[in-house]
């Protein structure tokens, strides 16, 4: 969290895409954060725990470094 | 808008509101009758407006429970670290505020303006917290 967009980018947005249109409010539910937060997370302005982010990541089924990477 | 976002929108509210009636409007008057009303006296006073502001919180936060029923789980991580962050912040408000009324207390002001001091710093420190957690929803 912080001013602006964080330095962790993610691919939520196209995960939720390839997960049949998962829609956010389920991402939230499954994950165990509020609609708002996944939004916030979206949009790179919410840089989530790393507990949160494995939950994410294993949502899609995924690695963590194929939903969330850091930029240089 | 999640449902703490706007419960902490509401107690912003409701804060100015009920505070800024007592600081604005009968505080002044208290303070123009001569002798000075003693520091219990404004604990008295103040017993309607704290179950004002209970009643009221508690009216607005059953309103958006009915509205958002599924929307008022537990805090998450969040909005945990919003509340912390304006926690730390807002307790610098509150023992500035303590540190006027310390003052006060040896400057040898009436215990009247000693506990309006300590209120004052007390409603401030929420309107402080109230707003740093307003802006980080915001920008978090």
């Amino acid at each position: 969290m912080g001013k602006g967009k964080t330095r962790i980018a993610n691919t939520i947005r196209e995960q939720r895409f390839h997960a049949a249109e998962m829609t956010q409010a389920e991402l939230a539910d499954a994950v165990g954060v509020t609609r708002q937060t996944v939004i916030a997370m979206e949009q790179g302005r919410y840089s989530p725990s790393l507990e949160v982010a494995f939950r994410v990541a294993r949502v899609f089924g995924k690695p963590l470094e194929e939903v969330f990477q850091y930029e240089d | 808008m999640a449902f703490h976002e706007k419960s902490n929108l509401a107690m912003l509210a409701i804060l100015t509101l009920v505070f800024g009636i007592y600081f604005l409007w009968l505080m002044p008057q208290m303070a123009a009758a001569d002798p000075l009303p003693p520091a219990a006296a404004v604990a008295g006073v103040l017993i309607p407006f704290v179950l004002c502001l209970v009643m009221l919180t508690g009216a607005v936060h059953l309103v958006f429970k009915l509205r958002d029923w599924k929307e008022t789980g537990e805090p998450d991580e969040r909005d945990r670290l919003i509340e912390t962050r304006a926690e730390a912040r807002a307790g610098f408000v509150l023992a500035l505020g303590v540190f006027g009324a310390l003052t006060l207390l040896l400057v040898g002001a009436a215990p009247f303006w000693i506990a309006n001091a300590l209120l004052g710093a007390l409603v401030l420190a929420e309107l402080v917290k109230g707003m740093l957690r307003a802006v980080g929803y915001r920008r978090s």
